[in-house]
């Protein structure tokens, strides 16, 4: 593991606690398939959320709320998609959040959740 | 009464012109089950570390505390993840070697110099230094220790959730006398490492 992962990996957790603490309920983390991860999926009152969670050790850069390029937001989708069909859940509402995470340590770092950050690209958005 | 650990180590490879100092240490070698784990850290010259001295010698919470702070301000992180299998297939040794080579070859770029807990890495292109005791003596030996318990410890609290049975939870693959009864009640699991004699005992009834 570099520490991009380890960072990585350690943003999950904080996301995945974030999450709970507002009544989401993790179902999976690291979905992963030949097309690549989800970081997490949730419940949120019926609602099937697929979650992207980006982190940044510290303010340099400009924030990570740039990160979510369009060819990351198809595949995120693409990935949805093979989940609900795997799973059996077709018809289920699903939404798509971005978790942003600035900073590392526990104490310090901020938190924000984007719910709905971005749709499906409307040809993958039916499975 | 024993010093903190300081960067009296890492200030004679610097100046002796080594420019990238990574600290290497491992955890769990002793337990019988689950993987060793191994990370190699390059500290800044100049960093304050709050609380930071051998992993044994700290809580659960101190380490964390310890850890959340080397997140932010280490250089780099290399971590290297070996399974029972492995350490089946090789030696508790050898695994922990390659552990530790797999953690030392996560640094871009590589580091020049190495300061390890006792140990040396054939097969790595750096100056190495094996510095006894270095986990309490050496600043980046303590900081690689306290990351690789801190990372074995979530992956054992993720074994929890596939094998419940074990308690690995609270003594994360040790050998307590609670796991040595789990053990002998519901027989080894595939984290286990079969070549310890009290699994292999376990193994046979």
């Amino acid at each position: 593991m570099s520490i991009r992962a380890v960072i990585g990996s350690e943003g999950e957790r904080a996301a995945a606690e974030f999450l709970e603490a507002r009544g989401y309920r993790i179902l999976e983390r690291n979905y992963r398939t030949r097309l690549g991860e989800i970081d997490l999926v949730a419940d949120e009152g019926g609602t099937l959320v697929f979650v992207e969670v980006k982190v940044r050790r510290n303010d340099r850069f400009g924030g990570p709320a740039a990160a979510i390029t369009s060819a990351k937001q198809a595949r995120i989708a693409r990935l949805a998609q093979q989940y609900v069909v795997s799973r059996r859940l077709g018809g289920r509402p699903c939404r798509f959040d971005v978790v942003l995470i600035w900073g590392a340590d526990p104490r310090t770092r901020r938190i924000e959740l984007l719910p709905g950050a971005f749709d499906a690209p409307a040809n993958r958005s039916t499975a | 009464m024993p010093r903190d650990p300081d960067d009296a180590f890492e200030c004679e490879a610097w100046t002796r012109g080594f420019r990238r100092v990574a600290g290497v240490d491992e955890a769990g070698r002793g337990p019988l089950a689950g993987p060793v784990v191994a990370a190699a850290v390059v500290l800044p010259r100049r960093c304050r570390l709050d609380g930071l001295r051998d992993s044994k010698l700290l809580s659960e919470r101190q380490r964390e505390h310890v850890y959340a702070q080397l997140l932010t301000v280490a250089v780099d992180i290399g971590v290297g993840v070996v399974d029972a299998g492995v350490i089946d297939a090789l030696n508790i040794l050898e695994a922990t070697r390659l552990a530790m080579a797999q953690a030392v070859r996560h640094l871009t770029p590589c580091p020049d110099y190495l300061l390890l807990d006792a140990v040396v890495l054939p097969g790595i292109a750096a100056e190495q230094r094996a510095v006894i005791k270095g986990d309490r003596l050496c600043r980046s030996i303590a900081a690689a220790s306290i990351v690789a318990k801190v990372l074995r410890d979530r992956l054992m609290s993720r074994a929890h959730v596939r094998y419940p049975q074990y308690g690995f939870l609270a003594h994360k693959g040790y050998g307590t006398a609670e796991h040595l009864r789990q053990l002998q009640r519901y027989g080894p699991c595939d984290l286990h490492r079969r070549s310890f004699a009290p699994v292999r005992e376990a193994a046979v009834r």
